[in-house]
């Protein structure tokens, strides 16, 4: 992901952030690097390698998207996992929506972190779709 | 976006949104503020979450907010809301946070000025050192998953019992350091992992530790009866529940997002999702957040236990030599049960309490007996170069804002704004002219945590004493910080 898919928006408390996506697994996998830009530096490139399968339902894709997020969120915080690579990324939308992936990530004890973030909100969260791409804004509490 | 809302004011502090600005409004939003600080407080919109605020079931006289208001999510930072369980009032995770019970402590010492003046660095060091600090820190204190669920029971009692403090500590605590009702059978796996690396941290962002010095006494009587005096020496504990809270409220935010279309309620903001106090979700939720508030109260328990080791290894003298005793601790994020007049009537309500203090009057028995004749001490960090406040809770605060005060300067630049307008080397040479010293893991927090980024709380402070919502007992300036 380039610097350019997610841009900060001004909020006077925590952190808001304008991320982009060509495709709705897209905009999911951006949100998390983004979300990973600020909160941390991975000094060891090396580290140990995991594989984690994950599955979340949710009654909406914006609601889908923050638990995602606050997933990962509290994975790295609870047994240093930093997302490396995506596979199989699937969004189905049936009695709901639900998100299944493969994420291959580094355990790694010499981690950074540069801004605590505590969790991703649900603050007017809206996924919008303009020429073809998906845009959302999410306000991070740090 | 500035808010382009209507505002009545009420009187020279107050300032109403009729609930007629928005549909679905159940009641009207007050803010305390006077016509200058409200240029700001309009400028970041955060008076639009005031009025989303009063949609909630079950609120009652209005939807509060203090002179520190800021934008947040959910509930704007400074918000306040008291909810009636027996009107299908609701409770909501978005009106504690995040960071459930982060709350204020301060200590005094009987030291002065003169004792610390050319030992102030030591200090600095010493307790950058000692106490665990900055994003994601871990602490020294490693509890097993038996030990943690006593402590979300016991909360800063266990740490005592663990030789963190003595019995007085707890005399003098919101609670007494453990509010009753935890359950720690509704906390997720994952909250109890984060929480078991955590204990005796102080995490970051505005969290820090602070060496103080009284510089103006304004309530002589009230000073004297807690032992403050002029030149004094103090020392502030801003914290809270750290991981595990974060934990707990983001578990229960997907279950209160579900319980809103389960219990057909509306709300224009899914952050403010809720569940009537009645249902299981919110006894579950009000259980766990018991809990968080409890590993909060001990956290800040092990955190000035720390700190009065490294004093102890400073000055070469017990620390009950350097009279290092609590003065009071309070929660500043926290929705708590408590007995208020509605209409002539008094009731037992759910206060949220979203970046806003306790600040119950005289002789209110939630008081330690000691302060019953003076009332609660209300505690109010300031920035790291201008001054933080003491001040006591009064009866008007208990008549008009559910006994609810002010809890700090209140931002009001962004961090990324922050970033973009300071310079470290500037904002370090402001500070040293001011005889302040700061140490933190970055050149990054130090910026975005800079005087300029916050409201001047004195402002604030002053507001809240000129209405008689808490009133000023002393100030005391910074000499030397410890940033998470």
């Amino acid at each position: 992901m380039s610097t350019t898919d997610f841009e900060f928006l001004e909020h006077t408390a925590d952190i808001s952030i304008r991320i982009h996506g060509k495709t709705i697994e897209e905009l999911f996998i951006n949100a998390v690097t983004a979300m990973f830009t600020i909160l941390a530096d991975r000094k060891d490139k090396k580290g140990k390698e995991e594989k984690r399968k994950i599955s979340i339902k949710a009654e909406n894709v914006e609601d889908l998207l923050i638990y995602w997020l606050n997933e990962l969120l509290s994975l790295f915080y609870t047994y240093n996992f930093c997302p490396l690579v995506y596979n199989n990324i699937e969004l189905k939308k049936k009695d709901g929506c639900l998100l299944t992936a493969e994420i291959k990530g580094a355990i790694s004890d010499n981690i950074e972190i540069k801004t605590e973030i505590k969790a991703a909100t649900y603050h007017n969260i809206r996924i919008e779709k303009e020429k073809g791409n998906f845009r959302v804004d999410i306000v991070f509490d740090v | 976006m500035a808010w382009q809302g209507k505002l009545e004011k009420i009187d020279d502090y107050k300032f109403r949104i009729p609930s007629s600005y928005k549909e679905g409004m159940r009641v009207d939003g007050v803010i305390y503020a006077d016509e200058e600080l409200l240029g700001s407080i309009k400028d970041d919109n955060a008076p639009e979450q005031v009025a989303n605020v009063a949609y909630l079931p079950g609120i009652v006289k209005y939807s509060l907010a203090m002179p520190d208001i800021h934008w947040g999510y959910g509930f704007s930072i400074g918000g306040v809301a008291a909810t009636d369980p027996s009107r299908e009032g609701v409770i909501s995770p978005g009106g504690v946070g995040f960071d459930i019970n982060c709350g204020v402590r301060l200590i005094k010492t009987n030291l002065s000025l003169e004792d610390i003046k050319n030992k102030i660095s030591t200090i600095v060091n010493r307790l950058y050192q000692d106490v665990p600090s900055g994003v994601g820190s871990k602490g020294e204190i490693k509890i097993s998953y038996h030990e943690e669920k006593k402590l979300l029971v016991e909360g800063a009692k266990w740490a005592v019992k663990k030789g963190f403090g003595i019995a007085h500590d707890l005399e003098v605590c919101e609670e007494e350091g453990a509010i009753e009702g935890a359950d720690p059978d509704v906390i997720s796996e994952r909250a109890y992992e984060r929480g078991k690396q955590q204990a005796g941290t102080l995490g970051s962002g505005n969290h820090f530790l602070e060496v103080q010095v009284i510089d103006e006494i304004f309530d002589k009587k009230v000073a004297d009866k807690l032992g403050l005096f002029p030149g004094q020496i103090t020392v502030m504990i801003h914290s809270g529940s750290r991981g595990f809270g974060y934990q707990v409220c983001d578990d229960y935010l997907r279950v209160m997002i579900k319980a809103l279309d389960k219990y057909n309620i509306n709300v224009p903001d899914r952050q403010l999702a809720c569940a009537p106090i009645e249902s299981p979700e919110a006894k579950n939720y009000i259980g766990a957040m018991k809990a968080a508030a409890n590993y909060a109260w001990a956290n800040r328990q092990v955190l000035m236990h720390l700190v009065r080791l490294s004093f102890e290894k400073v000055f070469s003298q017990s620390w009950q030599n350097l009279g290092m005793y609590l003065i009071y601790d309070v929660a500043h994020n926290i929705a708590k049960f408590e007995k208020h007049v509605v209409d002539g009537e008094e009731k037992l309500l759910c206060v949220h309490r979203k970046g806003a203090t306790r600040a119950f009057g005289p002789e209110n028995i939630a008081l330690p007996q000691n302060y019953r004749d003076i009332g609660q001490p209300v505690i109010i960090p300031g920035d790291m170069g201008r001054a933080s406040y003491l001040l006591v809770g009064t009866k008007k605060a208990e008549e008009e804002t559910f006994g609810t005060t002010c809890h700090g300067a209140g931002r009001l630049k962004s961090r990324h704004e922050a970033l973009r307008t300071i310079k470290f080397d500037t904002l370090i040479e402001e500070l040293k002219q001011k005889k302040i010293e700061v140490r933190a893991k970055g050149k990054k927090t130090i910026v975005e945590e800079a005087p300029q980024a916050y409201k001047d709380v004195e402002k604030v402070v002053d507001i809240v004493h000129s209405c008689g919502i808490s009133l000023k007992v002393c100030r005391m300036k910074p000499l030397c910080v410890v940033k998470g």
